[in-house]
């Protein structure tokens, strides 16, 4: 799994003289953003309505239309080689993707969020224990944790889930951990452990607040990140089984046929990850730019 | 610096203890009951009590830990349960197999991560720095099966520059030449997650030290770019990238299977997932255990080189 950019750790910046903008209207004004958002937007829309968008069903095979070409009549983006739809299938095919890395990424953003604030907080030797454990995770090849998984508990979206919370725990960790850190040391933390707050409602109730803006523009990034490594695990076998439509799993079934002239099969399914994947990153960009000017 | 290094080999330890037990717990947690799955449904409790009993199921959970992996210890582990043959048999060809191509595949990281990064360092704002940036961007975004499609559409369908997959060519020698040549797609494929996060990360060491106090002075006195570049901003760069290295194994190892079976490299990907699809739980075992395991040596490898390459260690101070 590859990374998003680290965000630098926070550094205090002076307020600006004029007054500023609302955070809403900077959004608008980030050309990046607004395009990341609405791409997703509208992918996330195209999902929800695939019943009612999709021209065919997406597993009805139909053995008289067998690989039809991209732009044949009523099929067009072509069929596979069972002759189902792709453009149905494709409409189908981000669902279990986006909603599987959207709940686990914000899953691993609360309990990366939780050990980086323990840690940071937490005596030397309890966090020099616990960040160990986190550099040791985060270059743990998770492709053993999929496979583990799966032999576990069968190949499906619970493997994919697994895996994405596995992954990125260790990155939102360190980036928390980090922050985390130079916010101890800040005055407003030294002014609240003074007027009688405990450590724990110091962390709750004034350095969370300050972390928030930086966890949530790092999870943008990183659904985008698993958005592409579940479709290479479904496309492995280990997530989306068939008959399902899922992109990922799109992908491998096109294989086979990619170089015998009906490249769509696999490639439209790779565009949409590839689209999906990029507007995250953008909207993460973006937000960033916003939140954290 | 002796017990530093000292310390660190008593510290995987541990790790290898807390890795072994999750692994071991793969097959106690799985769906399939060893006894029920082998056997035929028409036995009596009492005879699956007996056959239990025979294999040591009954004892508890320790003592099965502590024989399985002395098993595993020993000789690689038990019998596979769907090709009925030793698993060492299995799994150890097929790792030397995906060694080959973790090399291979880290070889490719580290050389085009670095000129990657380089080149666009230096030419930090530039028209070349934006379309690599670009390019990275597009390319960590790629769904890998698709790319590796791709290549081989590429590189053998349209074009017969290169084998479409496998080792070695059937009809060749079978000679080191035709693997070398049987490793570049694969390799490249697998690598190329790893290599632009290594691409990135030297774009930024490289445009970080290129601001740096030293780097003005020495411009100032007059020094070549090209000298600095390579006598100082190299040296300076060159410990992180090391480091970024070692910790990108992890995901060069994630890449690697993900290739084997497009390009249908027979390694321990490939083995893995026909485990996985025949719950085959001694196989699946040993084969997570050996490239967890080697994952962890290659990571301490690392560690020990950064504390050689560290000047205040080498020089004896703490």
């Amino acid at each position: 799994m590859s990374a998003p950019t680290v965000p630098a750790a926070g550094a205090e910046t002076t307020a600006p003289p004029r007054p500023r903008r609302s955070a809403l209207a900077r959004f608008a004004r980030n050309r990046e953003a607004v395009l990341g958002f609405a791409v997703i937007a509208a992918v996330v829309a195209v999902s929800v309505l695939a019943p009612w968008l999709a021209p065919h069903d997406p597993n009805a095979a139909d053995a008289e239309s067998v690989l039809a070409p991209t732009g044949s009549a009523g099929h067009l983006l072509g069929t596979d080689e069972q002759g189902r739809d792709v453009l149905s299938r494709l409409l189908y095919g981000g669902r279990t993707a986006l909603v599987v890395s959207v709940v686990s990424v914000t899953a691993a953003l609360v309990a990366g969020t939780a050990v980086g604030l323990f840690a940071a907080f937490a005596g030397r030797r309890a966090s020099g224990a616990l960040m160990r454990l986190v550099d040791l995770m985060f270059a743990f090849p998770v492709i053993l944790v999929a496979l583990s998984l799966a032999a576990v508990v069968r190949p499906g979206a619970w493997v994919l889930a697994g895996t994405v919370v596995f992954g990125a725990v260790p990155y939102v960790a360190r980036i928390v951990f980090a922050e985390a850190r130079v916010e101890r040391e800040k005055d407003y933390v030294e002014a609240a452990r003074s007027l009688g707050a405990s450590e724990a409602a110091i962390v709750c109730t004034e350095v969370l607040p300050n972390l928030a803006s930086s966890v949530v523009i790092y999870g943008t990034s990183l659904v985008g990140v698993n958005i592409v490594f579940t479709a290479s695990l479904s496309a492995l076998g280990l997530g989306v089984q068939p008959p399902d439509a899922d992109w990922g799993r799109m992908i491998s079934e096109g294989a086979k046929v990619l170089v015998t002239g009906s490249p769509g099969v696999a490639t439209f399914p790779a565009l949409a990850v590839l689209l999906v994947a990029l507007a995250f990153n953008w909207l993460g960009d973006g937000l960033r730019d916003v939140l954290n000017p | 610096m002796a017990r530093r290094i000292l310390w660190r080999l008593v510290n995987v330890v541990p790790l290898l203890f807390v890795i072994s037990l999750l692994v071991f717990f793969i097959s106690q947690a799985g769906p399939a009951d060893p006894v029920r799955g082998a056997l035929s449904q028409k036995m009596s409790p009492a005879q699956i009590e007996q056959i239990r009993q025979a294999y040591g199921l009954d004892r508890p959970a320790w003592a099965q830990y502590l024989s399985w992996l002395k098993d595993m210890v020993a000789h690689g582990g038990g019998v596979s349960l769907s090709l009925r043959s030793p698993v060492s048999g299995i799994v150890f060809p097929a790792f030397r197999n995906t060694l080959l191509l973790v090399a291979g595949a880290t070889l490719l990281t580290v050389v085009l991560g670095v000129a990657i990064g380089f080149v666009a360092g230096i030419r930090h704002g530039r028209l070349a720095d934006r379309v690599t940036m670009l390019l990275v961007q597009v390319g960590s975004n790629l769904p890998i099966y698709w790319l590796g499609l791709i290549i081989i559409y590429l590189t053998a369908v349209e074009r017969r520059w290169l084998p479409a997959g496998g080792m070695h060519d059937l009809r060749g020698d079978g000679g080191f030449g035709d693997l070398l040549l049987h490793l570049v797609a694969p390799s490249f494929a697998a690598s190329l997650v790893s290599t632009l996060i290594i691409a990135r990360f030297v774009r930024a060491a490289v445009i970080e030290s290129e601001r740096s106090d030293y780097v003005r002075t020495y411009r100032s006195q007059g020094f070549g770019r090209a000298a600095i570049l390579g006598k100082h901003v190299g040296r300076n760069v060159l410990p992180p990238i090391v480091n970024i290295t070692g910790l990108t194994v992890g995901s060069v190892i994630t890449g690697v299977v993900f290739v084997e079976t497009i390009f249908s490299w027979p390694g321990i990907g490939s083995v893995l997932l026909n485990a996985i699809a025949a719950s085959d739980y001694p196989v699946i075992q040993s084969g997570v255990l050996l490239v967890a395991v080697t994952f962890v040596l290659v990571n301490l490898a690392t560690d020990v080189v950064l504390d050689l390459l560290n000047p205040r260690l080498r020089h004896g101070a703490a």
